[in-house]
């Protein structure tokens, strides 16, 4: 074994009652590496990350976290990870500084340690200046931060973060972002369920995107988008009227897929874009990068979800 | 869940044993770290009520009512205000601010993501309220002490009894936090089970009076062994039959203990 697997997962169920919200996933997650695990809501994204924090009893199936069985060493598995849940759980009866110094004392981290670590992470986060702060008083982002300083307090060697930028503002998020590539850098293995494309293309090295328990496919992002996509997408507005004829002049060219009536032609490596302008019937046309979300709808389709 | 799977359910509760360690303590810790911080508006609460108590109805009342049982009414009744201040502090803790730990602010989903268990938070949760509720307790006696109500060296044997009454009360609302859906669901029980008790359990007169009936109920209610106890050691009175009512106490402590533990674990982990 070349790379080391800090995280894998053989057939791996989560039932609620009969219904299997994870159903029989596989997957391996490398030493190092951030992991990506997207979909719509619903899809089970959390479901897996919970079983994977040992929170959530696995229903059938394997699952390793750093070599050890959830299911027999839950005490050992969370004394090494750290966890950023979707909701922060901070703790709104102590100051930010007081909510990491309680956080560490259950890992049993020596006072004068803790107090240590704590600054140093408040630092890092860019929130040093809150310390004596309650946490009332933060700013949604901030509190993001404060939640991963707490879930990086007990030096772990790998980091579960529950979609970690979900209502914040753009600074905020790329301020994370900044924050979750220097901890990549620094060879802490991370997973992440996000369904933010562009956070997934911006700090995933490989992802999943996840439905209804099931992976639709797995690979780093600037694969996915090349082999579902193509690299560039000819994105235009058809009326209903035209759609028959358009369909007709493209389907042997292009792979193509209609959004009500937008449609998405996926130009391959070796074919021009600009050709098949002139098929378009309309001046409302875009070429543009294929992105992951291009992939993300043509996997997972475009209905709506609630 | 129909009727009697959900009592199989809570028998099967109370008699399996959960495992807990140290990290009981550590969030036994959490708490006390939060009294601390706010130490002065803690102690002004725990002593204020229960002198307002003895000044209204051991002086106000007392002064109509003479004796009781060949006892002066001030020091009948300060045995049971040492056992009421136990019930109330254990009751609130364990429901009030349980339920914002473990529904509105998260805390205990928070804490189990570290490596303290579920079965550590909510043994830690009972033992803090426990200590909490004894700390007023210990204010009480204080209060008494200085009223001249304590005037028996046996009095003090009541402290180490009443640390049981803290504990089985708020094990027994744990249990009703670990159902409770809103902060609404505990009118419930404090209407229909703790006032009643505060009141009933031969609190502020003798039991003696009541019909048959109701002195049965009134032993069926943790506060009343509590009273009979406490009542024994300060006047003096002590038999070593009491010892059933001290059983009782831990008994029913155990079991509530194991039922709040198995619940609260039921409605987290899943």
């Amino acid at each position: 074994m070349t790379e080391q697997i800090v995280a894998e997962g053989k057939g791996l169920v989560k039932k609620y009652g009969d219904k299997a919200v994870v159903n029989a996933i596989n997957f391996q997650i490398k030493k190092g590496e951030c992991y990506g695990l997207l979909g719509p809501n619903g899809a089970g994204k959390t479901s897996t990350m919970k079983m994977m924090y040992c929170l959530s009893p696995v229903t059938a199936g394997n699952l390793h976290v750093l070599g050890l069985d959830v299911t027999k060493s839950a005490y050992q598995i969370k004394k090494r990870i750290g966890v950023v849940p979707q909701e922060d759980g901070l703790d709104p009866d102590f100051t930010v500084l007081e909510n990491l110094l309680i956080y560490a004392s259950y890992f049993n981290l020596p006072k004068a340690e803790a107090e240590k670590r704590a600054k140093e992470l408040l630092r890092f986060m860019k929130i040093d200046e809150k310390s004596s702060s309650s946490v009332e008083q933060l700013s949604g982002g901030m509190k993001r931060r404060l939640a991963i300083a707490r879930g990086m307090i007990n030096n772990p060697e790998m980091l579960f973060l529950d979609e970690p930028t979900t209502g914040l503002d753009p600074q905020a998020r790329h301020l994370i972002w900044d924050n979750l590539r220097e901890l990549k850098k620094r060879g802490l293995s991370m997973v992440l369920t996000t369904h933010y494309m562009e956070e997934a293309e911006q700090i995933c090295d490989r992802l999943a995107i996840m439905d209804h328990g099931k992976f639709l496919c797995e690979g780093r992002p600037t694969d996915l988008i090349v082999q579902y996509i193509g690299h560039e997408v000819v994105d235009f507005i058809c009326q209903d009227a035209d759609k028959k004829y358009v369909i007709e002049k493209i389907k042997d060219k292009y792979d193509y897929q209609v959004i009500r009536n937008r449609f998405h032609l996926f130009i391959k490596k070796g074919q021009d874009g600009r050709q098949a302008l002139t098929v378009v019937p309309s001046d409302d046309v875009t070429v543009r990068k294929a992105t992951l979300e291009d992939v993300f709808l043509k996997v997972a389709g475009h209905e709506l979800r609630d | 869940m129909n009727r009697l799977s959900f009592f199989k359910t809570m028998w099967v509760d109370m008699i399996t044993f959960p495992v807990f360690k140290l990290g009981a303590y550590k969030v036994w810790y959490r708490n006390f770290f939060y009294f601390k911080k706010y130490l002065m508006a803690s102690i002004f609460w725990t002593f204020t009520e229960p002198f307002l108590y003895i000044v209204a109805f051991g002086y106000g009342l007392g002064f109509f009512v003479g004796e009781i049982e060949g006892v002066p009414y001030l020091l009948f009744f300060a045995p049971a205000i040492l056992c009421t201040t136990a019930l109330q502090g254990a009751v609130f803790e364990a429901t009030y601010s349980s339920f914002t730990k473990l529904r509105v602010q998260k805390t205990f989903e928070t804490i189990m993501m570290t490596p303290v268990s579920i079965e550590e938070v909510v043994a830690g949760e009972i033992f803090w309220a426990a200590s909490k509720s004894f700390f007023g307790v210990i204010g009480v006696m204080v209060v008494l002490m200085v009223l001249g109500l304590v005037q028996t060296p046996l009095a003090f044997f009541s402290l180490p009894f009443l640390v049981i009454l803290c504990w089985t009360m708020s094990a027994i609302s744990m249990v009703v936090t670990s159902f409770a859906r809103d902060y609404d669901s505990f009118t419930y029980y404090f209407s229909l089970i703790i006032t009643p008790m505060s009141l009933l359990s031969g609190t502020f007169f003798p039991l003696s009076h009541f019909p048959p009936w109701a002195q049965a109920v009134a032993h069926g209610l943790p506060l009343t062994h509590a009273v009979i106890v406490t009542r024994a050691l300060f006047l003096n009175k002590w038999e070593y039959t009491y010892w059933i009512h001290v059983v009782v106490l831990i008994a029913l402590g155990v079991l509530f203990t194991n039922w709040a533990i198995n619940q609260t674990k039921r409605r987290l982990i899943y």
